[in-house]
Parts: structure tokens; sequence; C-alpha cells
């Protein structure tokens, strides 16, 4: 594990394209603009040291700030219920992103959670084992700093990433043991989503066509099949042939397994015979290992996964819609971080965020914040101070059923994430744009969305002064307050902080007219108005796309 | 040109102008909305369907399976996974139809499974299954499957095959669903889809319009945003503004947000007014949770100016890749408990014969085991329920079960007998769609014999 890090190391400080970025002094929406992709929020606190050392030197020093673990031992045995571990995990995650200092791993973590997707949604083991996916989030945040194959064997061999898509158990085609086939599951899966996906592709993420313009698929069912039997033979750390033929019998085969150490191989189960994968040879004798490294680096080199990561990686931190020109630099980064390092993801997120397509303030596309983001911008933007306790030692806490936003981390309705990377509504596939966050815009989501940013900004303003149930912290807008006499400087700063320098003029006529009406008319207190303004901004379309 | 196309496309442009003058086209609006309403009348009766989406690729052939001979030839093939013979219940259908088959009636906490399904199929004739469905561009037999351009692109993958089913063609940049399409074609009503979904966004029911989305919890209420309110004058000012703004992305946003609030107020309003029932929703159950919604919306149809209705329910977890001894008993008798919920809320609401229930999954599964579960694979069969079904019976040749035999692709995937297309244009038949409405929305139905495959009754 040291050996790859240190190699990341040198290759962050490679010199990228948009390294003048650095020479000029960013202003404060840039900062913010750029915060906003590569952090769960920004905060006044951040702006000026970013500025001080620019873009490049803030990702490096990022890289190099300790990792913040979600994974803690001590609450392995804490809770019974399985509706308390989810609580927990969920409490662990939203106190993490507010306050750890490795915001930039944090946020390339979740973005990889909704790349290679696992999801106690529906699975029962997944739900018994919290501790587990709390270990699995910490994997993308470790290994989201390594290269792009090592990533990969972690995710694949994590015994979470086993249970989910099925890998764990997989045993190979035997007369003996009634196994007609083994499981394709993740064979399939880590080719459509995680690797190469199903068409092949231009560097610039667009499709290749044929002859006939029609699309070409990457692989065939046989490829599906040949990979499930490279693919066999891996179980829990700690299982041996007489263990495994025990567990085939038990109903929860999942109790007391380890969750945490990744999956070792019980070659018995594994498929030894002669498999041909994507038009290569993989010779009959291998173990498990060797047969599973040698298919994941077909993968790796494969000429889909460079554009295919890329562009989804951009699409998760920056925009929907990026050109193919944006998504070929990166790519052209992932296979060559300049010292010739294939699949540098330093490299690459460094590509993402620093690139003049993420940094230009003409573009006006972005993306619509997912619900997580616009609930932690939020709260990072008018910092909530909760104390750990021995009690609550995870203080932060947001959701609960009725508070349903559309999405809880490592809780998709299935593999395929929250939204489709290739989701649009009507209006933006006709102009040929997606937009995939969109998927979560629907009369259920946005009222319970608006809802609780109405909660989040009001309450304890309004006459009702009770703080409303399903999340922890209330916006502290002592520092804004003051301003409400100079309402120009108010919209001035809460532009900054929260659109990055978007506000146009009708957007901030409109406003002043409404802290206007509520002083003469109303006759509201600063801290309400204030309130009232914050609500009225998070709940408009002119925040929600961020850009 | 239609009447009822130029207003579409009239009002098209005028979204696409801006806010130049906004009080004469928001007059315009109302003028188009009204006209698009009228058309509706062409249907006096009252109808909907109700769409069961099995998330994951439900293996019904361990929900219908062979009690003859046959079954040694099911069991072969299923190992471990073969529901023994004891735990089958028989159905007789009205006319043989190649071999003798029952549901699965293993037993979950004691009781076996699939009896509300028996019961509406044997004695009350209310549901009728479709056997071997699936997606198909053309009748497919085994010398096809390795002709790539013959078959549906992507087989065996979830995302594609359930947008097939869902599209009604195999054109995958169409970006629309036959419901969605049909929704456009007979122009429902002024203010809402004639589309509800009661589990997210879904490209079944997306064409010019997208379905009313209702949670777990029915409709909710914007609570901040009281009408008349400085906050609702205001937002309605950042939203105008914000349409107009060059920025696509926000100007859709802003778009679907007006749009999300008037329609939530209104389906609101009705809903409150919508009659409690006797009967129990059955607890553990989100599928019936998810039905007791479509039953209140279908009792308030007319107050929602609605003759014409459709739904869309969901179900995840069937892709029981493991632990398939386990989880899919319990999954179908899920269904087979909101099956009988629903059953008995449209006989309280007297809409037995004006609703048709029927499922819809991306795919059967491997007839062989890996294991301890199943694989992707591509026939499967259907349930259709309702009073307007020729329940009792068997539709559509059931598979022969012989592993590497004609009807198999490999490993027991199912080539499908029947095209999705077939069963989901029967329906619409009945729903009430011309033949050439019916071909215009499944455009490969031109290359089978039979588009009604005589399920519904006229």
């Amino acid at each position: 594990m040291k050996a790859p890090f240190k190699k990341v190391m040198l290759a962050a400080s490679v010199c990228l394209a948009f390294s003048s970025a650095n020479a000029a002094v960013m202003t404060d929406a840039q900062v913010v603009r750029f915060l906003d992709h590569a952090t769960y929020g920004a905060t006044w606190d951040d702006i000026t040291p970013l500025k001080n050392i620019g873009m490049n030197a803030w990702i490096d020093k990022q890289v190099r700030t300790a990792q913040c673990s979600h994974y803690d031992e001590t609450t392995k045995e804490r809770f019974s219920k399985i509706g308390e571990q989810m609580m927990f995990r969920d409490k662990i995650w939203w106190t993490k992103s507010m306050t750890c200092n490795d915001q930039l791993r944090q946020r390339v973590a979740l973005a990889l959670s909704e790349i290679f997707v696992v999801s106690d949604a529906n699975s029962g083991t997944l739900r018994r084992h919290e501790d587990g996916m709390e270990h699995y989030y910490d994997t993308l945040g470790t290994y989201g700093f390594y290269y792009f194959n090592q990533l990969l064997k972690a995710v694949s061999l994590h015994p979470i990433m086993g249970s989910y898509l099925n890998m764990r158990g997989n045993e190979k085609a035997s007369a003996d043991n009634g196994n007609a086939r083994p499981d394709e599951n993740y064979a399939r899966e880590v080719m459509q989503l995680f690797t190469i996906g199903l068409v092949q592709l231009n560097m610039d993420g667009t499709p290749k066509l044929d002859a006939k313009g029609n699309t070409i698929p990457t692989y065939s069912q046989q490829d599906v099949s040949e990979l499930a039997r490279i693919l066999t033979g891996w179980t829990w750390h700690g299982i041996d042939k007489d263990k495994w033929e025990k567990l085939k019998g038990k109903i929860h085969p999942d109790a007391g397994q380890d969750f945490i150490s990744p999956m070792v191989a019980v070659e018995y189960y594994h498929d030894k015979g002669a498999k041909t994968f994507l038009g290569k040879k993989i010779p009959a004798g291998q173990t498990a290992e060797q047969d599973m490294d040698q298919a994941l680096t077909i993968l790796f080199n494969h000429p889909n996964t460079a554009p295919f990561i890329s562009k989804q990686l951009i699409q998760r931190l920056v925009k929907s819609n990026p050109s193919p020109a944006y998504v070929r630099r990166v790519a052209q980064v992932f296979n060559n971080d300049g010292n010739w390092g294939h699949g540098n993801m330093v490299a690459v997120i460094k590509a993402i965020l620093t690139d003049g397509e993420a940094l230009a303030e003409n573009d006006k596309q972005g993306k619509l914040a997912e619900p997580l983001l616009r609930v932690t911008q939020l709260w990072r933007a008018f910092p909530v101070h909760l104390e750990a306790t021995a009690d609550n030692p995870y203080p932060y806490y947001f959701n609960g059923v009725d508070t349903n936003i559309g999405q809880s981390p490592l809780s998709a309705p299935s593999v395929f994430n929250f939204f489709d990377p290739a989701y649009a509504p009507k209006d933006l596939k006709d102009q040929g744009l997606v937009a995939p966050e969109f998927q979560l815009l629907d009369e259920n989501l946005l009222a319970h969305m608006d809802n609780r940013l109405a909660a989040m900004a009001l309450m304890g303003y309004e006459d009702s002064g009770a703080d409303p149930s399903g999340f922890s912290g209330r916006l502290d807008y002592s520092s804004y307050t003051p301003l409400v006499d100079t309402p120009n400087l108010l919209l001035n700063r809460l532009d900054t902080l929260l659109m990055s320098g978007r506000m146009d003029a009708n957007m901030r006529g409109t406003l002043l007219d409404m802290v206007n009406d509520l002083k003469t008319k109303q006759h509201a207190t600063p801290a309400r108005i204030v309130a009232e303004v914050v609500h009225m901004i998070i709940i408009s379309p002119q925040y929600a796309i961020q850009w | 040109m239609k009447r009822r196309d130029f207003l579409k496309q009239a009002l098209a442009g005028t979204i696409g102008m801006g806010l130049a003058t906004p009080a004469s086209i928001l007059g315009q609006f109302t003028l188009a909305r009204s006209a698009m309403a009228s058309s509706q009348a062409s249907f006096t009766d009252h109808k909907a369907l109700v769409c069961i989406y099995l998330g994951g690729g439900n293996d019904s052939l361990n929900m219908v399976i062979p009690t003859d001979a046959t079954y040694s030839t099911y069991a072969k093939a299923k190992k471990s996974l073969a529901v023994a013979k004891s735990d089958l219940l028989p159905i007789v259908p009205l006319r043989s139809n190649t071999y003798a088959v029952g549901l699965n009636g293993t037993k979950v906490d004691g009781s076996p499974i699939l009896t509300g399904m028996q019961n509406l199929f044997s004695k009350k004739g209310q549901l009728g299954i479709i056997a071997n469905v699936g997606t198909l561009r053309q009748p497919t037999y085994k010398k096809d499957i390795g002709n790539l351009a013959a078959l549906p692109p992507q087989l065996f993958s979830h995302s594609d095959q359930t947008a097939h089913w869902m599209r009604g063609s195999l054109d995958i940049s169409q970006s629309s669903g036959w419901a969605g399409r049909m929704a456009d074609m007979i122009a429902d009503t002024a203010s809402i889809s004639m589309n509800f979904s009661i589990n997210g966004t879904n490209l079944l029911q997306t064409g010019l319009t997208t379905p009313f989305v209702l949670g777990n919890n029915g409709v909710t209420d914007f609570t901040a945003l009281q009408k008349g309110s400085l906050r609702q004058q205001t937002l309605d000012r950042l939203l105008h503004q914000a349409e107009s703004m060059n920025n696509p992305l926000v100007a859709e946003y802003a778009k679907s947000a007006e749009k999300i609030q008037a329609n939530v107020a209104f389906v609101k309003g009705v809903l409150d007014k919508a009659p409690t029932s006797g009967i129990a929703v059955p607890t553990d159950n989100p599928l019936a949770t998810q039905l007791s919604y479509v039953a209140q919306l279908i009792s308030q149809h007319q107050a929602l100016g609605q003759n014409r209705q459709c739904f869309f329910v969901k179900l995840n977890g069937w892709d029981t890749h493991d632990n398939q001894i386990d989880e899919h008993p319990a999954l179908l008798k899920q269904l087979d408990d909101a099956l009988w919920y629903f059953y008995r809320r449209m006989i309280e609401l007297k809409k037995l014969n004006s609703v048709a229930t029927f499922t819809m999954s991306e795919f059967g599964r491997t007839l062989t085991a890996n294991s301890d579960g199943t694989d992707h694979g591509w026939g499967g069969h259907h349930i259709v329920m309702g009073g307007a079904v020729n329940g009792g019976d068997i539709y559509g040749a059931l598979p022969d079960l012989t592993l590497n035999g004609p009807n198999d692709f490999g490993d027991g995937r199912m080539i499908p007998t029947t095209s999705a297309d077939q069963m989901n244009a029967t329906l619409l038949r009945w729903f009430g769609l011309t033949d050439s409405q019916v071909k215009e929305l499944f455009p490969n139905l031109a290359n089978f014999n039979a588009y009604n495959l005589g399920f519904m009754n006229a």
C-alpha cells in the first residue's frame, strides 16, 4: 500500500493544463465555484487560504491530509437493531462530511460511491453489516487517490461488493456441486458500470459508430460467461473449503463473517480451465487471484475505460454535459499522467477540477446539485457547530423516512445509482443534453426537498420557535444580520458564498423587493429577514443549478 | 393537420418564445390546454391500467411450474432451486396449453404463497397468464440467436431490457415510453398527465409530459409556500426570471418546479376528498401501500377529470443471483398479497371491470441455477388481472424447458415466444386505442401476425 502512494505524490506535482489559473489570484466567487466542485461546500474560512496557495497546491495539500475514517470499530457492537445501524452509518456520514478536513477525499468518495454502487436499500445482508458499509466507503476514499487498477481490485475484493453483486461464494460449474454455471452478476456489472460500459467509445466519450451509424457493443454474453468463470472461488476472509460447503445450507451465511478484510480465494471452487475474455486468452491452471488480476488488467487497459470513467467523474463533480474536448483532456491524463503513470486518480481529479471548462464562468450549464450536496453546502455555509459527546459521537443528522429527499449515502434503489448518467427530461434531451440529477425532480421529491430546506432555513426564526425534527443543526446567520440595513451588501455576501457570483440583476431585484416588503410591511426582525432571503435563494432554480 | 396537433405545436412554440409578454402568453397557454383537454371527450367510460414493475427480473419460471411429466425436465434444470412438486398449487386453464402447470405454493410463515393468484385464476376467472413474454424485434427462433441485428440490443442487461419493455420499440435514441406517447395521443386532462407513478420518474410514462409522482406517503404539500404569500410571490418571480435565462438547465428546473407546484396543489386537494376504505392495507408490503394510492386516484378519476388513467408501481429485489430459495418466495408472497388486496379494493370501488393490472419485468431468469441463485434470462411469464380479463387461461405458448432445447438461448435463458409489444398492445386495444394508434406506438408489431392476444374482452 505504501509504494503506490509515494508514486501518487510524485505524479500529483506534475504540471497540468490549467496551471496558468494559479498565476492570477482568484476572486472569492471563483474560489467558491472551485470548492463547490471539490468539497461538500464552501465556507468563508476556506477562501483566503486557497487564494494564497492556488488550486493545484490546495489539491496536493488535500491529498496529503490524513484520511477521516467512517469505519469505527467501537460502534460495531453498539446497536442490535438493523434500523439503528443504518441510522448510525448515516450520522457518521453527515458528521464526517460536515467536519472532516480531508474534504476533497470525502467528496471523491461520494462520487465513486455513485459509480461503484453498493446499497443497503434492498439488501438484508448489507443492512446486517453496516460496519462493512462504512469500511467500503473508506476504501473508496483511500483508493480514490491511488491508481484506478488498484481501486478496481480493492472494490472487487471488498466483502460488501462481494455480497452486493454476488461474487462472494461464486463457484465453478461442476457436476459434483450441482452448479450449472458460475454467477454472472459481478462479471456483467463490473464491465457495464465500473469500467468499459456497453458500447465502444472514442477518447472524447462519444460512441463509436459502425458503417450503418449504429453503436458497437463492447462485449458479448460469451464474455460475461467467461468472466464469471474467471471470477470464481472468492469468499470471506477466514473461510476454507469445509466451511464454504457448510455455509451453503445456511439461511444467513453472512452472520458473523468478516465484512472488513478483503475476500480470499478457495482454489477448490475456482474454475481452473482456460478462458477467452474480450479476445484475450487466459491460460488454464492459474490461481483465482492470477485470473482476476489478468481480467482486471484487460479491463483497465481497454480503450473505453479512460473516457468512460473520466466522463462520469466530471459529471459527478463538475457538470452534466462536459464538452467532448474536456472529456478527452481528462481521459488523456487517465491514460498518462505525464510520467507515464496510467490511471493515476489524483492526476485525473486534478485534471477535472482545474480544467478551463470547470472554471469558466461563461459556460452556462453546470449541473443540478444532488440532494445531499444541497444540504451539506447549506450547513457548511452557515456553519453549524455541534459538539460530539460520549453518548452522541456523531451529532450531525439528517434523514428519516418522512423526510425523504431522494438520496441517502450508499442507499440507492439499485446498482444503477440514484440517477442514470444519460437521463434527461424531454426538452433537454431534444437539445442533446443530459441532466442525471433531474431524475430526482418530481412532485414527491421536490416537495420533500423544498420542505426540508424551508425547515432548515426558516424554523427557529419564525413564530413557532421550535426546531423541526429530522435534522440536528440550525443555521447560523449571526454574521449576516448586521447587513440587513444594507441589503445590497447582504446579497453580495450571499451571492458569493451560496451562488459563486451567479445572481443576476433580475434575481437581485426580486430579492431586494422582498427585503423591502419584509421591513416596511411586516416589520420583520433582521434574523427573520436573513432567513427569508436565504430560503428564497436555496429553493430557486438559479441556486439549484450550479455552474 | 389535426386540430389537436396544431395546438400542441402552438403550445410548444409558446414555451420556446420565452416570456416576452407574460399575460398574453399565459392566456394562450390556458386556451391551448383546455382545447387539448376537450379531445378526451371521445372516451365516455372510465378505464385504468396498472403496471406492477418487478424490478431486477422475476424468476417467473419459478412462479408458473409444470405439474405433469414435464416437471422432471424443470426439476433437472432447476436443481436445488426447484419447487417441490408437493408445493405446487394446481391451476386448470380453460384450454390446455402444452403441459399442465401449477403456481409456486412454497410455504412462507407456514402458509403457501400464491393462493390469491390461484383463487383469482381458477375460481374467479379474474387472472390470466401470458406465457414466455420478452423483448423481441420479430419472431425469433434458436437459429436466429447468432444474428445480432435480429435481436433486441443488449440482451440480459437490466437497464437496456427495462427500457425496451417501456419504450415499446427498440430504437434506443427514443426518449419516450409507450404510456407517455399514448398520453400524448389521447391528450388527457387539462392540468395533469393521465400517468401516475408511485415510484419515481420512469421511461414508460414519459412522453411530452412526465407522470405525476406520489411518494410512499402519498402527495406531500409545499408546507412553507402558502398561496398568495410573500414567499410564493417572490418565488413565482424567481421562477419566471429563471425560465428566460440562457442556461437550459435553469430554465428546465424552473419550468418543472412551476408545473410541480400547481400539480401538487390540485391532486392533493382532490385526494383529500377520497373516501376511506374498509379494507386494511397489508402491513410491511410496500407494493400494497403503493396500490392503496392507486385505488384512491381511481376513486377520484372524475374530480381529476380523467376517463383514462395509467399507473406505475414497483417492487425491487427480484434480481435473485443469491439466496433465491429464501428471497424469491418472500417477494412472490408480497406480490400475491398486494394483488389480492387490490382486487378487493376494486370490488369495493365497483371498478373491477374497468381496471386492468399487469406485471412487467425486464427479463425472466435462467432455468439453471448458479449454486444458490439464477442469472439474467430473457422470456418470462406475466400476469394480467381484472374483470375485463378473459381469466383462467394461459395465453401464448409455454416454453419447452429442455436445456439446449428449441427455446433455450443457453443456460435456460428462454427465447420469448410472445413479444412484450404484443402483450402491451393487447392491453391498449382494450383501453380504447385504435389499430393504427397501437401500430404507431409499437412499430415492431408489424413483424408479428397477431397483435391482439385476446386476453382482454372487448
